[in-house]
């Protein structure tokens, strides 16, 4: 469903992805290790459509389209949704707002009517359930004022919201104490069908434990430089990254 | 143009309609004949050219009655309407018997110098081409919950207006003003309105000002509010349409522990240009001012914000905040902003502070990221910003007119 190939991007003329390539297929989960400032971000905010970035060679294609020139708003209708590493607070913007704008936007996309008031209040109640997020929260602005882990859970209420057939979570366990991790993953479980597929960027294994990857890759310098299966991250876990580093540079 | 000159050039259709004597009008005259207009070396008027507005030739009509206020407006909304138009009060219909109205036969000063201003030129100005003002008197411990209006209406091209109003709200009283302009869309046309209000001890006013011109209106409107002790003030600048809008707002906190809330907001699209000047003295000790002033601007617009925060000698436990915020949408835009504060109390509480800057990219991909247009989105963040100022909007009939022309413009 998501075939990357030979992906090049810069900020500020500053080259971070170097020709990255990744395939996934439907119902796979994928997790993407790699040291601090390698480009996971850089590849997720590429992937949604962040504009800041330029891509400057290479190809997303995504069900068979290719994606790159689609704008962000489009991409998440085509059904690819990214949870921040650092979801933003919005004031003054309700997160009920936010959301029914968000879904109507989808259903416009697929030309389906707009959702009633009470059938999308239904749809909220249900979706808050799976994260376990209190409707107080639900009633404020987007992540104003929320805690670190409140706001990861927002970013995977919003996913259970938009229903996408591709998400990537940067990040998403970072921040969170153990009960919701447990909570966050055991969510992103019950949301997991053989349609949808998963790009989990972590640096810690007690995510995989959860949420058990079908492959692990290494990001590193711009590249996925290294790939495997769930051992993998074992593997980094005991080991640190040098040895990949090593075996990097002496290619 | 000289102001004499100016004097010179507007084209009276009946004498009579004055409100001062002859006497009164010849000596504004020659008092006027020694002023000037203000000159962007004026340090309240660096940012806000005026000449080209007084370059045009206006008249003053002879009064018209015709008038069906359905057009405008629900009655029912309002516990009375006062109607200019064309400068003419032409309707005083009060509902509620706790507001006492009445035209008013000559020119008050009462407050004249209180404030020390750059603008005396228009408060003569208007002094001396008045031909309607109104005296409105809110009555002791009346608390009233719908608004009284007060409707400027101008249709009738390069009409020059002068409303002037004169407002005292008795002791405990709690009332609320609604103060709307509107221009029909087609005529030129320059309206100078003046108003005195006067809040006594324990009094508490909320006062609206709608600015709803027209592309080619000019609105110089003055405000001098006297704040006695213990009194409460709500005032809302909502900028919404106008080619030319300058207000000039100046509050004196003169009674023990007074209260004044400013708020503003203004939305300039293509040419338009608003600039407030907003002035706080602080007389007396005791005192809160909050002043939160916003602006979005759009195209070639451009506004000015100038906020004086005055704390006086004698205005111990002063707590006075001004806050200016903007964004701007575009590159042709332009905003100046300059807050201000002048402190001769020791034991104050006070901040001022002014931001400009544009819609945060950031939160613009994250809306979108989950599908919302970027247009959708932009409005989204706008209207966010716009809130903080709109919320506060207390007599809901109001908040949702405001809500509603801010959503058809942007
Ligand atoms: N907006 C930006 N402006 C300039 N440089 C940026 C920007 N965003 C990212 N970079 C740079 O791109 C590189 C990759 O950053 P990125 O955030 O993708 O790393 P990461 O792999 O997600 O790291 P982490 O594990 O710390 O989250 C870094 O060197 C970073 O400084
Ligand atoms: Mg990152």
């Amino acid at each position: 469903m998501l075939e990357i190939n030979n992906l090049r991007a810069n900020i500020n003329g500053k080259e971070i992805l170097k020709g990255l390539n990744l395939k996934i297929k439907e119902g796979e989960v994928h997790a993407i290790m790699g040291p601090n400032g390698s480009g996971k971000s850089t590849l997720s905010s590429v992937i949604a459509g962040r504009e800041i970035f330029e891509v400057t060679a290479g190809e997303i294609i995504f069900h068979n389209k290719n994606i790159l020139n689609l704008t962000a708003e489009e991409r998440a209708n085509e059904g690819i949704f990214l949870a921040f590493q650092y979801p933003i607070e919005i004031p003054g913007v309700s997160i009920t707002n936010f959301m029914r704008a968000a879904v109507n936007a989808k259903r416009l996309y697929n030309k389906q009517e707009a959702l009633s008031a009470s059938d999308f209040l239904k749809l909220m109640k249900e979706k808050q359930k799976l994260v376990e997020l209190t409707t107080s929260l639900v009633n404020r602005s987007v992540n104003e004022g929320f805690s670190g882990g409140e706001k990861k859970k927002n970013e995977i209420f919003q996913m259970a919201m938009l229903e996408p057939s591709l998400a990537v979570l940067d990040e998403t366990d970072s921040g969170l104490d153990i009960d919701a991790l447990r909570i966050v993953a055991n969510g992103v479980n019950k949301l997991k069908n053989p349609n949808n597929s998963y790009i989990v960027i972590t640096h810690y294994q007690r995510l995989l434990d959860f949420i058990v990857p079908d492959f692990v890759h290494v990001l590193y310098d711009g590249q996925i430089v290294k790939s495997g299966t769930k051992e993998l991250a074992l593997e980094l876990e005991e080991k640190g990254y040098d040895w990949i580093k090593d075996e990097y540079h002496n290619k | 143009m000289n102001v004499e000159n100016f004097i010179g050039s507007v084209k009276v259709t009946d004498n009579a309609a004055f409100i001062e004597n002859t006497e009164k009008r010849k000596a504004l005259h020659e008092s006027l004949k020694l002023k000037s207009f203000p000159k962007v070396k004026d340090e309240e008027w660096r940012f806000t050219k005026v000449d080209s507005i007084f370059d045009k030739a206006y008249m003053i009509p002879s009064i018209d009655k015709d008038f069906t206020i359905e057009k405008y407006i629900n009655a029912k909304d309002y516990a009375g309407v006062v109607c200019y138009k064309n400068g003419f009060v032409i309707k005083i219909e009060v509902t509620d018997l706790n507001f006492i109205i009445e035209p008013l036969s000559k020119i008050d000063n009462s407050f004249d110098n209180i404030f020390k201003t750059q603008e005396q030129v228009f408060v003569e100005l208007n002094n001396y081409f008045a031909v309607g003002g109104v005296n409105i008197v809110a009555k002791k411990n009346a608390i009233i919950s719908k608004p009284l209006l007060i409707l400027y209406i101008i249709d009738k091209d390069n009409v020059i207006s002068s409303p002037r109003n004169v407002i005292n709200i008795e002791g405990g009283a709690n009332v609320s003003i609604e103060e709307k302009i509107l221009c029909n869309s087609k005529i030129e046309s320059l309206t100078n309105a003046l108003s005195y209000i006067n809040i006594e001890p324990n009094a508490t006013l909320n006062y609206y000002k709608i600015q709803t011109g027209s592309d080619i209106c000019n609105l110089f409107d003055t405000t001098y509010i006297k704040q006695q002790a213990d009194c409460n003030l709500n005032i809302f600048t909502l900028s919404l349409k106008g080619r030319f809008l300058r207000n000039n707002l100046r509050i004196k906190l003169d009674g023990n522990g007074a209260n004044a809330n400013m708020y503003g907001l203004y939305i300039p699209k293509q040419n338009e240009h608003v600039d407030n000047l907003t002035y706080i003295e602080h007389a007396m000790p005791n005192c809160d001012s909050n002043e939160l002033y916003k602006g979005v601007l759009n195209d070639s617009s451009s506004a000015v914000f100038s906020g004086k925060i005055m704390v006086c000698k004698d205005a111990q436990k002063t707590k006075a905040f001004q806050n200016n915020k903007n964004i701007v949408l575009t590159n042709t835009a332009k905003i100046n902003t300059k807050p201000h504060l002048e402190i001769y109390a020791d034991d104050v509480k006070c901040s001022h502070g002014a931001t400009v800057g544009q819609l945060d990219e950031e939160a613009l991909f994250y809306l979108r990221s989950r599908g919302i247009a970027k247009d959708d989105a932009k409005q989204l963040l706008i209207n966010s910003f716009i809130d903080e100022v709109v919320n506060n909007i207390s007599y809901e009939p109001i908040k949702d007119y405001v809500k509603e022309s801010i959503s058809q413009k942007i």
